[in-house]
């Protein structure tokens, strides 16, 4: 046996329409033995969309749509009749019906897909008024070299799960359906460490650093308060944020092990904060938790887009949070544009706001609060 | 020959809840059309020689809650002059006269390559995006509304006979 690999699942089950936590199996993967994971599946019709209370999948990918130009609001609403349709049936493992390749929807391991919309699509067919919330795009913000390729958009679809396999085929259908009504403008494309992903752990960077979320735990008061939006037409839906922050690795590799700990303010081995260390005020961390920080939703994914010919390995990480008012995201990111020793090794390079309306029952579609005609 | 597909489970999810008591409809509703979809039309598409216009297939799971066989009859459609219920047997597609029958406590799936609604006649070109609807009728007396999403569909292995208009 070459590879032994300790998997943790943890899995939850609706029941009675609560969200009840089901099991959680520990086994070793054996040679010539189906993956556990691999059919296992989370809901997807639900008081919320699906993937941002879950717990964190190993994969994710992140498409974001742009409405094609001759498309009204009555389109809107028959492209996500179709895609609320698709995304029900994949995440439960299930093909399309006219899947050219239907079997590739059998491992869907937790396989999770939620839709979130841009101010700019609102905008498009003419229904700004019903956009829920005050802020319409991220500031700009000193620190940022933002790319359009890879900020803002109508439509972001999100793909997450830990069989990157059902995940490209999730994708390649979602994105075929959605071709008679709009045009990709980005795709983004993340990875954890699955070892850690799957017994609940907070993931390492691509810096060799320990990611401390500080999410509230899945299912909890806290977490449901920072996340979801408890009045209006966002109403137990949230907002999101999509930041694509690359990484200056040159530079950061010839750094020392207490350098970089100094930098972000935790220990690089096990993640510990360096609250007494004098230069704490000053770190990533340091600058991130303070009394503004009332409390966000992390649900970031590494990025490794290859060495480019320059030789420059570009890879970074897909920031991505949600937090039921964007000004809770707003008060931590000022505090880490003023002052922040982390950014000399990271720049973002795209950025992009989102609305993510609540989740739906079978028969209803995602944004008919907002795309109804 | 005719194969009837029965999925047991699909029928526990998706036949909804019954309709209230003391309903004015006395027919309580057993049949439940889900995931419908319609082809797309493009160069390739049928039509009939002597018209000109075009025909498609739909496709979709029908179920039957009730403890008897029910058979769907036929359909009207406000796109559509013309609704067959068709089946392909040795890649020959054939209209069946006698209607499909969904079976009791039991479902049937109309997909590529089988069963089918076909629409006929169609009065406008069904395009990617668009959406049709159609209205299916079933021997108890049920008539069933389905909307159903227009998508290109990946084309089926058999031959549709001699289509007019390639």
């Amino acid at each position: 046996m070459k590879v032994r690999k300790v998997i943790a699942i943890l899995l939850s089950a609706v029941v009675g329409g609560g969200l009840v936590a089901a099991a959680t199996s520990v086994g070793v993967l054996p040679l010539g033995k189906k993956l556990d994971i691999a059919t296992v599946t989370e809901p997807f019709y639900g008081l919320h969309q699906n993937g941002i209370e879950t717990e964190r999948q190993a994969h994710s990918t992140l498409v974001a749509l742009d409405l094609k130009a001759d498309k009204d609001l009555a389109a809107v609403g028959r492209m996500m009749r179709v895609l609320t349709n698709d995304a029900a049936l994949l995440t439960q493992g299930s093909p399309i019906i006219g899947d050219p390749q239907s079997e590739m929807a059998e491992n869907p391991a937790r396989l999770t897909i939620n839709f979130s919309f841009g101010y700019s699509l609102f905008e498009k067919i003419g229904v700004e008024k019903r956009w829920p919330i005050s802020e319409m795009e991220i500031p700009a913000y000193s620190i940022d070299k933002l790319e359009k390729r890879w900020s803002d958009g109508d439509l972001l679809v999100q793909v997450s799960g830990d069989n990157p396999q059902s995940i490209f085929h999730a994708v390649h259908t979602l994105v075929k359906e959605s071709a008679p009504f709009a045009t990709i403008r980005w795709q983004q494309r993340g990875f954890l460490d699955p070892a850690q992903v799957n017994v609940g752990e907070d993931s390492r960077n691509l810096m060799g650093q320990i990611d401390g979320t500080a999410n509230a735990p899945i299912n909890s008061k806290e977490f449901k308060e920072r996340t979801w939006r408890s009045s209006g037409a966002l109403k137990n839906g949230t907002t999101v944020v999509v930041r694509r922050i690359q990484l200056n690795l040159g530079t950061w590799d010839r750094l020392s092990s207490n350098m970089k700990g100094d930098s972000l303010g935790r220990e690089l081995a096990d993640g510990k904060k360096l609250t007494k260390d004098e230069h704490f005020s000053k770190s990533h961390v340091g600058r991130a938790f303070t009394s503004n920080n009332l409390g966000i939703t992390r649900r970031g994914y590494n990025y490794d887009d290859n060495y480019l010919p320059s030789g420059v390995h570009d890879v970074g990480l897909i920031f991505i949070t949600y937090q039921e008012s964007l000004s809770r995201y707003l008060r931590i990111q000022e505090s880490l544009n003023e002052q922040d020793e982390l950014n000399r090794w990271t720049t973002p390079i795209g950025s992009a706001l989102f609305v993510a309306p609540a989740g739906v029952r079978e028969g209803d579609w995602i944004g008919s609060k907002f795309f109804a005609s | 020959m005719k194969k009837i597909l029965l999925s047991m489970l699909a029928v526990t999810l998706l036949v909804p809840t019954l309709t209230s008591c003391g309903s004015s409809e006395e027919a309580a509703s057993v049949i439940t059309i889900t995931e419908p979809v319609a082809r797309s039309i493009d160069a390739m598409s049928m039509r009939n020689m002597e018209t000109g216009k075009f025909m498609t297939g739909s496709f979709m799971t029908i179920s039957n809650s009730s403890d008897e066989d029910v058979t769907l009859t036929g359909g009207s459609s406000e796109s559509a002059g013309i609704i067959e219920i068709h089946e392909v047997i040795d890649g020959t597609m054939i209209a069946m006269s006698d209607g499909l029958v969904i079976p009791a406590k039991g479902s049937v799936k109309l997909r590529m390559g089988g069963y089918h609604v076909m629409l006929m006649e169609l009065t406008e070109k069904l395009a990617p995006g668009d959406e049709v609807d159609v209205t299916l009728e079933f021997s108890n007396g049920e008539k069933v509304d389905y909307t159903a999403p227009v998508k290109d569909i990946a084309m089926d292995d058999e031959v549709y006979g001699r289509a007019g208009g390639m």
